[in-house]
């Protein structure tokens, strides 16, 4: 009986002494995205760069940017029921990364995800949101500029330039509100020689690197992909229909019928022409944004708000 | 005041039978959260707090978080808190020793189990070879697992632990006996939350083994002496893939011996080496700079601690006993090196025969530390030096009428070099590894006054009250400022009755002051903020435990104990959340009130089965 006893006691300790598992976490990795801007909006447009010989020299932007982007599916397809998105896969751990920050892309920000699960992450993006409770001044803001996004209505850019003609000077100063600006650009893709490549494949140990770009010339196209900048109809928009104070602002365009924009096609991404200048150019902040060197972002069909 | 002993450890509300979660019912010790085991000790930070079991150095003593001790209860003969001044034979920590011994073994066969709620646990000794020898085994399983298992759950709780010991007496003046004993704890995600079918992705996992064979000679004259020698593995796992595990071997040998009638000497020596081999956080796997730190802690490399210390019981009198002592030790770690000396001091003078007058007073010294100590993680190199203090205290103990005895002290702590994060910084713990306020070192004081007054627990009402009165500072980068833990007035009070018939019903009142909270500056001009409280609430609670004991023959009993931790549900206010707005220069914009930030309730209720002979 007692060395019955003594061999169950043995068992019981065996088992309480059992040793710490392994663990099946699989290694991490990291992907750094680095935003900037695109030469042009570096270095301005001159004459031969828009279509009707004005000079744009891009004097202050600044985006509200609240985070990048990276998941397993695209916008679209989060939607599809059954569709089950791992809450470890594409996200990170890491916290060093710089987000909710407003920043001027000229002067760059980088945000990093580190301590990311290895896989494929088909949809990157990023999200622009007004300052809120985390925001801080970045690269090339200051306080006062934070401030100036947050006031009511909250927006989520600032754009200024200075445009000259044959003598003629118009300043540029539009203001991009949180409601009705696209704000979450998704699908961030890039053509290569076989195809587009999506999103980011994590690697474990390893740091990807990847870029986005404020394009300003995206804002001076005629259509979403049209090849023309032009800034005639920005000055109209002043002269004819706004204050003609030389300061073109979103209420000179959103004074202008997109019916009476004239020199270019001008439509929304939906084929239609209603509504106004004003609509057009918040859309064409959605088709703002590039992707490595020649790729692009498109705005999320639910940011628009 | 003296230790609790084991019936008054069983009796007291919100401590589960468990010698080393009453400990917080001392003066002195001030609470991190309500019902966590993790305290400051006169103002000593918890990974300053060394554990000891019969000499062996131990890295806890409690399963994580709100679980249990890791040593049988009836295993354990004492436990004590030396709260500062401490003999010489404890060292290489600068807070307080919480020392434990275990029973001697017995001549009869002996037994005890106990089922609760969530785990259970047994112990079985039974002497042998005709009573020289006895053999002890213990243990401790959870079923949380198994519980979370049921409930669908994909997280996976689980802790237990075991001790076992032989003892042989080789003469009649000579004893070797074996202890061993361990604690293993896991936190893991499995099922949906696995990262490969079948897998697990572990969260928090740490074990403890020793083994310590001992050799134990009667002297001559009435002295005592102990050669032992000791292995151990302490392994930690936390998720992102970091582990650390430490080969612990030691060797000491300890003297007790009488010089003549009024003085006895005490003196040891021993050597520890830690054999770390680590899995730090990867590149990219975390923040650059976290990475570059986190591999200052885990780091593969060998540490060691060699020292000797002696101290003298003179008692020229009945009436005074006088402590001098002094331990040496050299620290090593990866090719870095110190040393330190610490004298110690501790006198006792009988006043009256009622009236007590005792003081205490001492260097010590620590390596650095990590905020929570875990097994085989600490910071690697000695990186910025030892931490020290030098700690006093003094007072009176009264005997008073109706069995009551009462205490009364003040102490003195100056910390030098010490790594307190968690008083130093008002962030959370899983953030503070992530900061360079790992690595921080600070200076530090507490001040305090104790009270305790208890009643012996052989009355039919029974009962103690502990009070103390403290301020706690640290200094860091030029600026002195309140600790993040001090809380001027902490108070403990238990009352138990004997009811009759086997029934004992007993309450505890914990009630303590709030930390200091700061403010938060605005990162910049247009940033507005609100100022929270300049502390948190008090907190309160109270907690019960209601045993019926039915005496079977001359040592059989069998009881069944309702117990709760936190009766009163009470939520702990552990800072504020301030929202900040912007605003444009010059408008006058008002920030939303601060929001408490609370945790909880953090309650345990246990309904257990226990018996023995």
């Amino acid at each position: 009986m007692v060395r019955r006893l003594g061999f169950g006691c043995v068992a019981l300790l065996a088992a309480a002494a059992a040793c710490i598992p392994d663990d099946d976490a699989p290694r991490l990795g990291s992907v750094a995205f680095t935003f900037g801007a695109s030469r042009l909006t570096t270095a301005g447009f001159n004459a031969r760069t828009m279509a009707d010989g004005w000079t744009v020299t891009v004097t202050r932007v600044l985006l509200s940017y609240d985070s990048v982007t990276v998941s397993e599916t695209t916008d679209g397809d989060a939607s599809i029921p059954g569709l089950v998105i791992s809450d470890r896969k594409c996200a990170y751990r890491g916290r060093g990364a710089r987000r909710h920050v407003v920043f001027d892309p000229r002067f760059g920000n980088l945000q990093t995800l580190n301590g990311m699960e290895p896989g494929e992450c088909p949809d990157v993006g990023f999200v622009l949101e007004a300052p809120g409770v985390d925001t801080e001044p970045g690269l090339g803001a200051t306080g006062a500029d934070v401030a100036e996004l947050a006031a009511d209505p909250p927006a989520v850019a600032l754009f200024e330039a200075r445009a000259s003609r044959r003598g003629k000077s118009v300043e540029v100063k539009l203001r991009f509100d949180r409601a009705r600006s696209p704000s979450a650009f998704t699908a961030c893709q890039v053509a290569t020689g076989v195809g587009l490549s999506r999103g980011v494949v994590v690697r474990a140990g390893e740091r990807q690197q990847l870029s986005f770009q404020f394009l300003a010339e995206s804002l001076f196209r005629d259509d979403i992909g049209g090849a023309f900048l032009r800034f005639d109809p920005w000055e109209r928009a002043d002269v004819s229909f706004g204050d003609g104070d030389g300061v073109v602002t979103m209420s000179d365009l959103d004074a202008v019928p997109l019916t009476a924009v004239r020199g270019g096609p001008y439509t929304l991404a939906s084929g239609s022409r209603r509504g106004t200048f004003g609509d057009f150019v918040r859309q064409q902040l959605g088709y703002a944004f590039g992707y490595l060197d020649t790729g692009f972002c498109s705005p999320s069909a639910s940011a628009s708000r | 005041m003296r230790a609790l002993g084991p019936a008054e450890v069983r009796t007291l509300p919100g401590a589960f039978g468990d010698p080393f979660r009453a400990l917080d019912v001392a003066s002195g010790v001030t609470p991190i959260l309500s019902g966590f085991p993790y305290f400051y000790v006169r103002g000593a930070p918890p990974a300053n707090v060394g554990y000891f079991l019969d000499g062996v150095r131990v890295p806890y003593l409690f399963h994580f978080g709100l679980g249990p001790g890791v040593i049988h209860p009836e295993l354990v003969a004492t436990t004590e808190l030396h709260k500062g001044g401490y003999p010489a034979a404890y060292g290489r920590y600068a807070g307080g020793i919480v020392s434990g011994t275990t029973t001697a073994p017995r001549d009869r066969v002996r037994g005890s189990a106990l089922v609760r709620a969530f785990d259970a646990g047994a112990l079985a000794e039974a002497p042998f070879a005709d009573g020289k020898g006895s053999a002890l085994v213990a243990g401790r399983y959870s079923y949380t697992a198994a519980l979370f298992s049921l409930l669908q759950s994909d997280t996976e709780l689980d802790y237990r632990d075991y001790q076992a010991r032989v003892s042989y007496a080789l003469s009649p003046r000579d004893t070797v006996s074996l202890l061993g004993f361990g604690a293993y704890d896991l936190a893991a995600e499995r099922g949906d939350r696995a990262p490969v079918p079948g897998g697990r992705r572990v969260l928090f996992a740490s074990e403890f083994h020793r083994a310590d064979l001992r050799w134990d000679r009667r002297l001559a004259g009435g002295g005592r002496a102990r050669v032992a020698a000791t292995v151990g593995l302490d392994r930690t796992r936390v998720e992102a893939r970091r582990f650390a595990s430490d080969v612990v071997t030691g060797a000491r040998a300890e003297l007790e011996q009488p010089l003549s009638d009024i003085a006895t000497l005490r003196a040891g020596a021993d050597v520890w080496i830690d054999a770390y081999a680590s899995d730090p956080l990867e590149r990219f796997a975390d923040d650059d700079d976290v990475v570059l730190r986190q591999q200052k802690v885990f780091a593969t490399r060998v540490d060691f601690a060699t020292g000797a210390r002696a101290d003298v019981v003179v008692r020229p009198t009945r009436e005074l006993e006088v402590v001098p002592g002094v331990r040496a030790d050299v620290y090593g770690s990866a090719g870095e090196r110190a040393f330190a000396v610490d004298p110690r001091l501790a006198g006792r003078v009988a006043v009256t025969k009622g009236l007590r007058i005792v003081h205490a007073y001492g260097l010590a010294s620590q390596p650095p530390s990590s905020p929570v100590a875990l097994p085989a993680v600490s910071i690697a190199r000695l990186e910025g030096g030892l931490q020290r203090a030098f700690q006093t205290s003094a007072g009176v103990e009264v005997d008073l009428p109706y069995d009551l005895t009462a205490g009364a002290g003040v102490f003195h702590n100056a910390f030098w070099s010490m790594n307190d994060a968690l008083g130093s910084s008002q962030r959370e713990l899983l953030e503070i590894e992530r900061n360079q306020e790992l690595f921080d070192k600070s200076q530090g004081s507490a001040l305090g006054l104790e009270l305790e007054v208890r009643r012996k627990l052989s009355k039919r009402v029974t009962g103690l009250a502990s009070y103390t009165l403290s301020r706690s500072t640290r200094a860091l980068n030029g600026r002195r400022f309140l600790a993040a833990f001090d809380r001027p007035h902490v108070l403990n009070a238990v009352l138990s009755v004997d009811l009759g018939r086997g029934f004992r019903a007993g309450t505890r009142v914990v009630a303590y002051s709030g930390v200091p909270v700061s403010t938060v500056a605005p990162r910049f001009a247009e940033e507005r903020i609100a100022t929270p409280p300049s502390r948190t609430p008090t907190f309160v609670r109270l907690d019960v435990r209601l045993e019926k004991r039915w005496r079977i023959g001359q040592t059989g009993y069998i009881s069944v104990v309702a117990e709760g931790l936190n009766a009163t549900l009470s939520r702990e206010v552990t800072g504020y959340l301030c929202a900040p707005v912007i605003a444009r220069a010059g408008s006058t914009v008002t920030p939303p009130a601060c929001v408490a930030d609370a945790v909880g309730p953090i309650a345990v209720p246990s309904l257990g089965v226990s018996g023995g002979f």
